[in-house]
């Protein structure tokens, strides 16, 4: 500190700068002097700083200033500054804080921290010379006396020459333990001229000034010069070298400690294969003890393991690599590197093996966890599917386009998500099916599957859809028996080519689901997997039974609405046929009427008798008609409102069927037909006697009007129990499509323009017979006729409708 | 004038009301009959046509009579019970129509048009 003073005191350089802008405004003479620049000039100067200091430290004092002027606290720092000459000349600059300036003061230290750097040289080449002189070297005459001591001895032991010169080596310089072995060897020498420690180089304690000992090495050769003989010794001090064996020998049984704890297996091997080193806690687990199996062969111990073998030899060969394997049922991970000599040639190898089996353990634990996480995420993922896909297909299902097509595209929405194809039957009111969609996921064989369009299962066989639609349970089968794709023996042709396309399409996996909706079965979806991978299974089932369940709804809501807008159009068509039916008697009335009226006002009426008598007939036979058509409605509206009255009493069925066809004669005449009456034995049951001959007067004028020209034959049996009655004609017949829908209102088997009638006869008489708790059917062949077959319970109806 | 009705009354007294009118009327229960009529040779200067007949109906039987050269010429009137007679009678070609329940004197009207008509 003084030192600094006096430097600040005398050759400081003095300034004041403002920190905001790096200028001086204030420099001492002295500045002049040491650096060559005018002091004007540091206070003109911009950017003088700049100058002054080069660019390598300027950042550096720069931050000083800014940090004292920031901080308050005073900087100090060495730096170099560029004289106006162009010298480097180092300065140590002190910054303190004064109000807003900066006040510095700086000292040329160039001087100093060349003298210092001297210093440090010198110092450094002083070290090496000492330690060029490390060998201590002491003689000794044959009496053991010294006689030498070098600088180096000196440090060794700590005396100074002059003190030892003289001195017993032993006494002074070996502990007292070894001093009889040191003088018996050299009396021996000298008497035999034969020494243990002669021209080797030997290890031995030594002892210091400060009593302490320390190991040398020492090398000693004896002179003779003349009679007498001295000795020279050239001690080196062990005790670095000591200590450094130690560290390592310490080191290495830190690494064996180590090596011990833990799992791993250390192993070395020479260029045979042979054990050379075998260690650690690994080798527990393998039931060696370490170094039980060095000088063994590895590759005799490990030849039951090849992976070993193969590493062993590629190690050998000069491969370094790293295996995982199994031995004596752990998993290890080894690492193999072969060990070079100093040309690179392999003289063994060496490796690490780490017992893994816990970690592979717990890996592969892992792996089944991930398996298991995978596996609910596919759950959940195929649980989203099947949202999304009922979504879809419920919207697919709500829009507004005709239900066929919806179903059609149900089908294709289901292919392939839920089946490589899929079917959609729907029941008609016969019993028949009508299939409605097949849809396939592959489009190269789309046209198998539009074949199979043309192939609706058979109501009689026992297809799925047919079993399906019969119990109202669904049809899995997970395994289709391919056995049931071959026709059997003597199946129908078209069998064959239902079967053949169901084989190309291929058949593996089966589910028919019902379409049912309000209790009642409208038809059946039936899913195909053709694939070998995928079988169906109850999460399957249930996704195709939730499907159908909303099918089936499209399917019946449609159908409500087929049916409403076909009565509205059956209701519009009986407008028509109604005026029509009506307005034709009251024209043949209207026309009798009017040429009554005109023959009277010609007063020609006694004249002309046939022609008025032939116009009141017709006006009174058309009355009678137009009366009939009105009770028909009448009774067609009383049906509709269950209002139909029974009068029942004991009624001889064929008794009565003979009394309808005599009142029937002239217009069976007219038809150009004959009638057959089969009724060998009366019947007799509780009917309606009215509502009976109703019956069969519709069902004879039907005979009459469609059958004109050709026979109509009655039958009526009876068995005790139930009463049959049969209408028979030969006429136009009904279209199988239409076979179904004949007994409704309004609708008869052919077009309405062809045919007068309200086409409400057999509707009465279904209702009729109905009432009487009987059943009617028909049997038809278009072009051949029809046959009408009533069966009625002779009892009439029963107890409940007949109080009802 | 060849009247087609299916009904055998209304037949009879259109029959009757036209002789009665001194035309001779020609009968037929259905559109085959009056073909086999014209085609036997009879030719009337006008067809009074019901349309809705069992057997072959109104429709059926102009379509035979349009396509046979001698017989396309012969004038139609149609007979109709239900609405939208004007239409029909656009359909098939009719020169007029009449709704039933018929009107006599608009019938007389009409025969004695076309009746006038081929006379002079």
């Amino acid at each position: 500190l003084d030192l600094e003073k006096a430097f600040t005191e005398l050759d400081s350089i003095v300034w004041e700068a403002d920190p905001a802008t790096l200028r001086f405004s204030y420099v001492d003479e002295r500045a002049a002097q040491v650096l060559g620049y005018p002091a004007e000039r540091w206070v003109r100067e911009p950017d003088f700083v700049y100058r002054l200091l080069p660019e390598a430290d300027r950042q550096r004092v720069i931050d000083l200033w800014l940090q004292t002027s920031r901080s308050g606290a005073v900087g100090r720092c060495e730096h170099r500054v560029l004289a106006a000459d162009g010298r480097l000349l180092w300065f140590r600059t002190t910054v303190r804080r004064r109000g807003g300036a900066l006040l510095g003061s700086m000292i040329d230290v160039s001087e100093l921290r060349a003298a210092v750097d001297r210093h440090r040289e010198r110092e450094a080449h002083h070290a090496a010379a000492l330690n060029l002189a490390l060998d201590g070297v002491v003689s000794i005459d044959d009496r053991g006396r010294i006689i030498d001591f070098n600088p180096a001895a000196e440090r060794m032991f700590g005396y100074r020459c002059a003190e030892v010169l003289g001195q017993d080596l032993a006494d002074l310089l070996i502990p007292p333990s070894l001093r009889p072995l040191h003088r018996a060897g050299l009396r021996r020498f000298l008497e035999s001229g034969e020494g243990r420690v002669m021209g080797r180089r030997v290890e031995f304690p030594a002892l210091r000034r400060d009593g302490t000992e320390f190991p040398v090495e020492v090398a000693i050769s004896a002179i003779r010069v003349g009679s007498r003989t001295t000795f020279t010794g050239t001690l080196r001090d062990l005790t670095d070298r000591k200590r450094a064996e130690n560290a390592l020998r310490e080191a290495r049984e830190r690494l064996l400690a180590v090596v011990n704890h833990a799992p791993i297996v250390l192993f070395a091997l020479d260029r045979d294969g042979i054990f050379t080193l075998s260690e650690g806690r690994g080798l527990k687990a393998l039931g060696l003890a370490p170094g039980e199996v060095v000088g063994r062969s590895a590759l005799e111990l490990y030849r039951e393991v090849p992976w070993i073998v193969e590493c062993i030899h590629r190690a050998l060969g000069g491969e370094e690599l790293t295996v995982e394997g199994d031995v004596a049922g752990l998993r290890f991970e080894t690492h193999y590197a072969p060990l070079k000599d100093a040309e690179g040639a392999v003289v063994g190898c060496i490796g690490v093996a780490i017992d893994i089996t816990a970690r592979t353990r717990a890996e592969a634990e892992r792996m089944r966890l991930l398996e298991r996480e995978r596996e609910a995420r596919c759950v959940a993922e195929a649980a989203q599917r099947r949202w999304e896909f009922l979504a879809e297909a419920t919207g697919l299902l709500a829009s507004a386009v005709d239900y066929r097509v919806r179903l059609t595209s149900l089908a294709r929405l289901s292919v392939p998500y839920l089946a490589d194809w899929c079917v959609v039957d729907i029941l008609e009111r016969g019993g028949s099916f009508r299939r409605m969609a097949v849809a396939c996921a592959d489009p190269a064989r789309a046209a198998l599957a539009a074949a199979l369009e043309r192939y609706p299962p058979d109501s009689e066989a026992p297809e799925p859809a047919t079993q399906v639609v019969e119990t109202g349970k669904p049809v899995i089968w997970p395994e289709v028996g391919q056995y049931r794709l071959e026709p059997r023996s003597g199946a129908s042709p078209r069998e064959v080519e239902r079967l053949r396309l169901i084989r190309e399409l291929g058949a593996r996996s089966l589910m028919t689901v019902p379409l049912a909706a309000r209790d009642e079965i409208l038809g059946a979806l039936t899913f195909v997997l053709s694939g070998e991978q995928r079988r169906y299974g109850p999460a399957d089932l249930a996704l195709a039974l939730d499907l159908a369940q909303r099918a089936a709804l499209l399917a019946d809501n449609a159908r409500l609405y087929e049916e409403a807008q076909e009565a509205v159009r059956s209701r519009d068509e009986f407008l028509s046929i109604a005026s029509h039916e009506l307005r034709t008697p009251i024209t043949s009335l209207q026309l009798a009427v009017q040429n009554l009226l005109r023959i009277a006002r010609r007063g020609s009426l006694a004249d002309r008798g046939a022609l008025v008598i032939n116009a009141l007939e017709v006006a009174e036979r058309q009355s009678k008609h137009l009366a009939k058509l009105v009770d028909e409605l009448l009774d067609v509206t009383r049906i509709s409102a269950n209002r139909l009255a029974l009068d029942l009493e004991l009624v001889d069925l064929a008794g009565l069927a003979r009394d309808v066809l005599e009142t029937f004669a002239e217009a069976i005449a007219a038809a150009r037909c004959s009638a057959v009456l089969d009724a060998p034995s009366p019947v007799v049951g509780r009917w309606d006697r009215a509502r009976l001959e109703q019956v069969l007067t519709n069902l004879l004028s039907n005979a009459v009007k469609y059958g004109a020209g050709s026979p109509v034959e009655v039958a009526v049996r009876g068995d005790g129990e139930q009463a049959w009655l049969s209408v028979r004609d030969h006429g136009i017949g009904i279209e199988r499509e239409r076979l179904d829908q004949i007994f409704g209102r309004f609708e008869r088997g052919v077009s309405a323009r062809s045919y007068g009638g309200l086409g409400l006869g057999l509707y009465i008489v279904r209702q009729i017979v109905t009432a009487l708790g009987g059943k009617i059917r028909v049997e038809s062949e278009l072009g051949r006729g029809s046959t009408f077959l009533v069966e009625l319970p002779l009892t009439g109806p029963a107890e409940a409708q007949r109080e009802g | 004038v060849l009247v087609v009705d299916d009904d055998a009354d209304i037949r009879k007294m259109l029959a009757e009301i036209l002789e009665l009118e001194g035309y001779e009327a020609i009968l037929a229960a259905n559109g085959r009959e009056a073909l086999g009529r014209l085609r036997a040779g009879v030719r009337p200067s006008l067809i009074l046509l019901d349309l809705m007949m069992p057997g072959m109906n109104g429709w059926e039987f102009r379509s035979e009579q349009l396509q046979d050269p001698d017989l396309a010429s012969i004038p139609v009137v149609i007979l109709t019970g239900d609405g939208q007679a004007d239409r029909k009678a656009t359909d098939v070609g009719a020169v007029s129509y009449l709704c039933k329940p018929l009107d006599v004197e608009a019938l007389l009207g009409l025969i004695e048009r076309y009746e006038g008509n081929r006379n002079s």
